[in-house]
Order: C-alpha cells, then structure tokens, then sequence
C-alpha cells in the first residue's frame, strides 16, 4: 500500500506538480467541465440531470484515473527498485562496518593473546560493539602480575601493539588497565560500562 | 594509557594554564604515547617546572601508576582528563609516597598554589579526611 502511495506520489512530481496541487488541479478541471457541460446541455428535468451530471463526473473521473495508471505503475516499479537498492546498500554499510569491527577484535585478540604481554583478561567495549561511528577503540586488560617492574615491561610491550593498530586502523586503542590483584576494581569497573566483549581470558 | 583524549579535553587544559595566575607558560612535551606538558610556575618569588601527565584513563589506577611515563618524578603531577573519569584511592596515596600529585583539572589548579604540590587536597578530600578523622577511621 506504501508503496502504491509513493509511486502515486511520484508520478504526480513527474509531472512537475505536487499531491495537493495535482488534486485541486483536477477537481477544478474535472468540476469545471462537468458544470460547463450541464450548462449548455438541453434543459431536462432535475431528476434526470442530476443522474447525467453524476454519470458524466463519474466518467471523467475513471478517465483522469485510467490515464494516469501507466505513469503510476512505472513510478510504482521505480520506487520499488530505489527501495531494493538502498536496502542492499544498508546491508553493505552494516556489513562493511562489521567486518572492520570484528577485524580489529581480532586484531587485539590475536597480538595480546602472546604471553609476553602479560594480558590474563582483554575485554573490548564502547563504539566497537554498538554500530555506532568511533574515534579510537576501548580495550580492558587485566595483567597476570601485580608486580610494577613487570607492568612497566607489559606496558612498553604494549605501546608497539598500540602503535600497529594506529598504523592498521587510524584509530587509537584505548587501554584501561588493571593488575592481576584488582578483581574488584576490575568488576566494579565491568559492571558500569554496559556492552562489552571477552576477548581473552586465561 | 594513550592519547584518546578528544581535542576539547586538551583545550580545556589548557585554557585553564592560560588563566592560572601562578603559569607563566607551558609547553607539551614531545612524547608519542602520552599527552605530557611542563608547566612552569612562579610561586613566592621561585620559579619552578611541573610535569604533567594529562591522562585518558577511564580509572587511573595503581597499574596506570607503575607504568606511567619516565619523565614523571617528585614534583609531577597526573592530570585526570576526562571529566567523568576518575582516580582509585589507593593510588593517590602510593603516588604521594613518591611526590607526585594525582587530581582532577580542579584539583590541579588548587595544587599549583601549593609548594608541596602532591600534598594539596581538594576541599572534598579535606571534608573526608575530616570526617573519617571524626569516626576514628584512617582515611583512604
């Protein structure tokens, strides 16, 4: 039904006019005609001009319509086909933008899952998991030390994994870290972000 | 740990240094992983460099801490960036332990007043500090 609405809609700026001026336009024509006709048809009586008048307004009416099926249809068949093609581009967007997103979950999934870095849980979350546009990608890390010499170690280590992913993705990796004795602080942390994906867990 | 601060978090910074009566100017550190500034101040007469870590940690943490950048000593000062951003309790007091300041841009302003810059606490601190004080808690 929308769509035979659009396609009317269509046809009728196809011809330089818009819906409410295409109605008048023919109401007008369309009145004008018939109460010029009934005005210089013979006199007859009430009864019988008024079904004549109705008759002819009827036809005139199915006519206007009947010429205008064509234009309609094809406008119908055009609006279908822009439909269908925007539909496919939507998927192609959605598509894309998954496919870059779960190319950078990989990413961080396969570089951090080496051990010299030290990482025992990754999460990812923010822009990365909600299909909306993002400026840098949010990661947690939870370390498998507490120790400061180590975490200065892992932290050098991760600045290069940073540094690739700029290179790759032209996006920043944003780490929020903790040490392997901040469970707490982790879950506290965890349960106020919303959406969010494990990425590793050892 | 990085440089995800949005551009208006480091133009706020840094129109604050500008307005701060004790700056006389600043400049950013040249770093590729961090947002780092020295801040140079004139307090009783005596003109001295801070060093500013302007940090994008959602929680800067004890981690953040023992990793942060080699240019912070006694007389740093860590910048908390984002406004809903925070720091965790502990932290604040290991990094007291080794001079240096850990605060919100607030915070920060107050403690360029402050010889002893990584002593300053905000009038929120105080008012905890006091009121823990007064239930005979040791303040965290």
């Amino acid at each position: 039904m929308n769509l035979l609405w659009r396609g009317a809609k269509e046809a009728i700026r196809e011809l330089g006019l818009n819906v409410p001026t295409a109605v008048t336009a023919i109401l007008i024509i369309g009145f004008t005609t018939v109460i010029v006709e009934s005005l210089s048809a013979p006199e007859t009586d009430s009864v019988t001009g008024f079904v004549a008048w109705s008759i002819k307004s009827i036809a005139w009416i199915s006519a206007v319509s009947f010429a205008f099926l064509p234009l309609w249809g094809w406008n119908i068949i055009k609006v279908a086909r822009w439909d269908r093609s925007t539909r496919a581009q939507l998927r192609m967007t959605a598509l894309t933008t998954a496919s870059v997103d779960d190319q950078m979950k990989s990413f961080v999934r396969n570089n951090l899952r080496d051990q010299r870095y030290g990482v025992a849980k990754c999460y990812v979350f923010g822009s990365v998991l909600g299909q909306y546009p993002t400026r840098d990608v949010d990661i947690i890390i939870q370390f498998d030390s507490s120790n400061p010499g180590r975490i200065r170690t892992y932290r050098d280590r991760l600045r290069n994994v940073e540094s690739s992913f700029r290179e790759f993705y032209n996006l920043h990796l944003h780490v929020q870290v903790f040490l392997s004795v901040e469970d707490e602080a982790l879950y506290e942390f965890l349960n106020g972000i919303g959406l969010k994906e494990c990425l590793i867990q050892r | 740990m990085g440089k995800s601060l949005r551009p208006e978090h480091i133009n706020f910074f840094t129109a604050r240094m500008n307005e701060h009566s004790r700056v006389s100017n600043w400049l950013l550190v040249e770093n590729e992983h961090e947002f780092l500034f020295r801040i140079r101040r004139e307090l009783n007469g005596t003109v001295s460099d801070v060093i500013v870590h302007l940090t994008d940690a959602y929680r800067y943490g004890l981690a953040d801490f023992y990793a942060r950048p080699t240019e912070l000593r006694a007389g740093s000062y860590v910048v908390i960036g984002m406004p809903h951003a925070d720091a965790a309790p502990d932290v604040i007091d290991v990094a007291k332990e080794e001079r240096i300041g850990i605060g919100h841009i607030g915070k920060f302003m107050g403690a360029l007043n402050s010889k002893n810059i990584w002593e300053y606490m905000s009038p929120d601190e105080r008012r905890r500090k006091q009121e823990e004080q007064q239930r005979g808690e040791p303040w965290a």
